[in-house]
């Protein structure tokens, strides 16, 4: 099958204090993507002080109005943009997608908060009870909300990765001022970040602009900026089995493989199996599960993607009354099968097909460029892997499948059960 | 270090760009369907809407009996068709990387189809067997109805779920906008191959149909397409519905959804409101915006940045076709469930009884204008737009001329429409939660109704 595989040009360079610029123009409507990543995530959160990774995500929003009369987001609001930002066990991201014209504002208002501290200490008090709230609203108080906490305990024993990246809410309220701050000092430097800008933008105007607000950021923080993280990770031995009786009306199970990271031949491989079996309703598990069977009622197979390994996660939300040992006995079934007798051609093709439409439509979107390009050169020292990814995808064989299932889906898993109180 | 750069003052922005919604093309083929197109070529991918105006309204011909019908039925309708079984309808989908999804809500159901280019029209062909030649197989209908009636089993483990439903049904009475969309469990469950028959024969009919195709094809070819596989969609008619809306409280009442397991209190609060049709619009969602409708909307600031009770808070102006309603909408740890109420209605009395200032009313008007353009990068987001003015007949130029009717937004029209349409002593205020620990002090605010909610 002929594929097409338009290219996304991009310009780099670095400035001396280490930081990173991605520019790429795409002119298509009058707006600018900006993402800054920081090398830092929730697996560098101090000891016992779980969740202050994403509590200071939280609070490089705040303090503006002490200095620059605005808040952060009354300043970039007020200029029709919009932001967010995002925090995981590796990577700390914040992006801005504002109108071109205003572009420099964006700039302004990042090189602000990365150049120096802007909150006070109640702005602290105030967005730890914000991260409170925002604990009970995403993990508490939902159905199967409290898995990351369940599944990272029991997966990871010695290493950052065993903890949720909201932290433990208990943990959360010891944190202090200092320790924020603290934080701060140690991982937000400039040799651990990148900015990338993609949209409506002109190269050397940009690095012009880019020169202009970033080149004076101190970077104070050389006491640790040259300590890399250490890992280091227990296998699974066998099969655990967990069960968790939950205020929720349907079962649900979650199973946990351990496998090598992005970026691998392995991780392209474990993508093709999770669009194999979980994407569309012709896909194996959706097929069997809530077709054939009626067992299922929601099906979701993910990669949870950490900087030195991934997990391989099926999740199924079962049925009313169902058995789960019957959900993943018929897993196992399909598992089975992808490791006995090679996929047939035309089922690869599909799952292949499946991802080249997918890799098109998230084209359209300058900020999820901006995003991998960020991603990409933190990771990997390796922006034009948005332009191979596509191929490494396409590139996975009959073979690979047959021997990555032999390999990584055997019985050294993690099983979680979520069993509903009453029954 | 340089010093010589001075961040105390923000960049002043240039000048706006001049960006016009994306030009389409309209027509109506002979037998009344509509087709608008819009040719993008930037990607080989083609986007397609098929919308019938027939929406979950409907599901009220018989009192309410036969909630969740279109919804089901729009579910229903992939699987099987003409010569096509399920089946084989997932595999040609999947196999050629294409995605096909339904939706239905009040006003409208439709099919979504997108792909790359060079399979559309294979996509296409499929797509209009199942909207002509739905099969509604026995079996498919058992299927559908057990795990329809699973999602309502989760559904209601959802707190921020039971609260939106119960301020719905309490809000619009005995409307056809009090239903749940997705039906109840006995409802779905009475549902019969006959329903879905002489449903799919009433509203699957050319003038229902409206049909946008977005992407890498060009206008003429977008029509054709349409005419050579719906030119023998079969006539019909049927009555549209009609509704006068009225009647609301006139004092505030609190309904409690009793969730002995929450450690939060999901809120839904407001009432009423008017239809999408108005001129009034324009000034509502300004308004709206400073009320609650962006990040440093004033109830999110209060809630959020000023007292840490939430992780976010939000106001909307929901205007359907022939009703509406406003609703404020938040989750906030029990204790602080009665003092969120308090600082909520407070906003919504201020907003009634004070002009904004000339700050707030610049930062919303550019906070719209700008992220107006934002949201046209997308296929599927145009697509939606156009459907959204067809859908809600509204004027052509609708989009065209946004930018300069939120412009000429002043002041006292801001002013005006608050308080038109803001009555904070009429709020219906549900709240998902456990009433012992969140039902002190509430009285003050309201009579408090404690039920044990489950449709």
């Amino acid at each position: 099958m002929n594929r097409i595989n338009p290219k996304i040009e991009f310009k780099t360079f670095t400035l001396e204090d280490g930081l990173k610029v991605i520019l790429s123009v795409n002119k298509k409507i009058p707006s600018v993507s900006q993402n800054i990543t920081f090398k830092v995530g929730s697996k560098n959160d101090f000891k016992g002080r779980s969740g202050i990774a994403h509590l200071l995500e939280h609070l490089m929003f705040e303090g503006f109005q002490n200095k620059y009369e605005l808040g952060f987001d009354e300043i970039l609001e007020s200029y029709g943009g919009e932001n967010n930002a995002y925090t995981n066990w590796d990577l700390t991201g914040y992006y801005i997608n504002i109108p071109s014209h205003c572009f420099e504002s964006a700039l302004w208002l990042d090189s602000c908060r990365f150049s120096e501290i802007c909150f006070d200490e109640n702005d602290f008090n105030i967005q730890k009870s914000v991260v409170l709230e925002e604990n009970l609203k995403t993990h508490e108080n939902v159905s199967y909300g409290t898995v990351e906490r369940e599944s990272s305990k029991l997966l990871f024993t010695d290493n950052g990765y065993n903890m949720p990246v909201i932290g433990l809410p208990e943990e959360i309220k010891k944190i202090s001022f200092s320790d924020v701050k603290n934080f701060y000092r140690s991982f937000y430097s400039s040799e651990r970040a990148v900015i990338s800008i993609v949209g409506d933008i002109d190269y050397s105007v940009t690095e012009k602009l880019v020169r202009k607000y970033f080149s004076q950021i101190p970077n104070f923080r050389q006491d640790v900026r040259k300590k890399e993280y250490c890992f280091f990770d227990t296998p699974l031995k066998g099969e655990i089995i967990s069960e968790i009786k939950s205020e929720v009306n349907l079962p649900a199970v979650f199973i946990f493989y351990k496998m090598p990271a992005k970026g691998t031949k392995e991780y392209s491989t474990a993508y093709l199996i999770k669009k194999f079996l979980s994407s569309g309703e012709s896909s194996a598990l959706v097929h069997r599960l809530q077709y054939t069977k009626c067992l299922a009622n929601e099906i979701d197979v993910y990669i949870c993607e950490l900087e030195f390994l991934s997990l391989f996660v099926i999740n199924v939300v079962a049925n009313n009354n169902t058995d789960l040992d019957l959900i993943i006995n018929e897993i196992d079934i399909e598992l089975n099968s992808l490791k006995n007798k090679s996929v047939e051609e035309n089922k690869l093709l599909k799952v292949k097909n499946k991802i080249e439409t997918e890799y098109y439509f998230k084209l359209q979107s300058s900020s999820v460029i901006a995003e991998k390009l960020s991603e990409y050169s933190l990771l990997f020292e390796d922006c034009n892997k948005i332009n191979n990814e596509l191929n490494d995808f396409l590139n996975v064989s009959e073979n690979d499948i047959l021997s990555f299932a032999d390999k990584f889906l055997n019985d050294k898993r993690l099983i979680l059960k979520y069993l509903p109180e009453s029954k | 270090m340089r010093k010589d750069l001075d961040r105390t003052k923000p960049p002043v922005p240039g000048n706006p760009k001049d960006i016009k919604f994306p030009e389409h093309y309209k027509t109506k083929l002979e037998n009344g369907i509509e087709v608008i197109a819009l040719e993008d070529k930037r990607l080989p991918i083609v986007t397609a809407r098929f919308l019938f105006k027939t929406g979950t309204l409907y599901d009220s011909i018989c009192n309410g009996e036969k909630q969740g019908l279109i919804s089901l039925l729009s579910e229903l309708i992939t699987k099987g068709a003409g010569k096509y079984k399920a089946t084989d309808i997932a595999d040609i989908i999947d196999y050629y990387g294409a995605h096909l999804s339904t939706f239905a809500d009040y006003e409208s159901m439709s099919l979504n189809i997108y792909s790359l280019k060079k399979y559309f029209e294979k996509i296409f062909e499929i797509t209009s067997e199942i909207i002509r030649y739905p099969s509604f197989e026995n079996e498919e209908i058992e299927r559908v109805k057990i795990q329809r009636i699973n999602s309502l089993i989760s559904n209601f483990d959802d707190g921020e779920y039971i609260a939106g439903r119960l301020f719905k049904s309490k809000v619009h009475g005995i409307s056809p906008y009090s239903f749940n969309v997705d039906g109840t469990a006995s409802t779905i469950d009475a549902l019969t191959k006959e329903d879905f028959i002489s449903a799919h024969n009433k509203y699957f009919i050319p003038e229902n149909l409206l049909v946008v195709i977005v992407g890498d094809i060009e206008n003429d070819e977008a029509v054709k397409i349409t005419q050579k596989y719906f030119s023998d969609l079969k006539n019909g008619s049927y009555d549209r519905l009609n509704l006068t809306l009225e009647g609301s409280f006139n004092r505030n009442k609190i309904f409690i959804a009793e969730r002995k397991q929450a450690v939060q209190s999901d809120i839904v609060m407001g009432h009423s409101t008017t239809k999408r049709k108005t001129p009034d619009y324009i000034p509502i969602v300004v308004m709206n915006t400073i009320l609650g409708g962006f990040f440093t909307s004033r109830i999110n600031k209060n809630l959020r940045e000023v007292n840490g009770f939430t992780y976010g808070a939000h106001s909307y102006f929901n205007c359907y076709k022939l009703s509406g309603d406003f609703s404020v909408e938040t989750s906030v740890g029990n204790r602080l469930t009665v003092p969120a109420l308090k600082e909520i209605i407070n906003e919504i009395h201020k907003m009634k009884c004070f002009p904004v200032s000339e700050t707030e009313l610049s930062n919303a008007k550019n906070y719209l204008i700008g992220n107006f353009f934002l949201q046209l990068e997308t296929s599927n987001a145009i697509a939606s737009k156009l459907i959204y003015l067809n859908l809600f007949e509204l004027e052509d130029d609708f989009y065209e001329n946004f930018v300069s009717k939120i412009k000429e937004v002043t002041i006292d029209d801001v002013h005006n429409v608050a308080k038109k349409y803001l009555h904070p002593e009429n709020l219906i205020i549900a709240v998902a939660g456990v009433s012992d620990e969140i039902k002190n002090g509430m009285e003050q605010i309201g009579e408090v109704e404690v039920l044990n909610y489950i449709e």
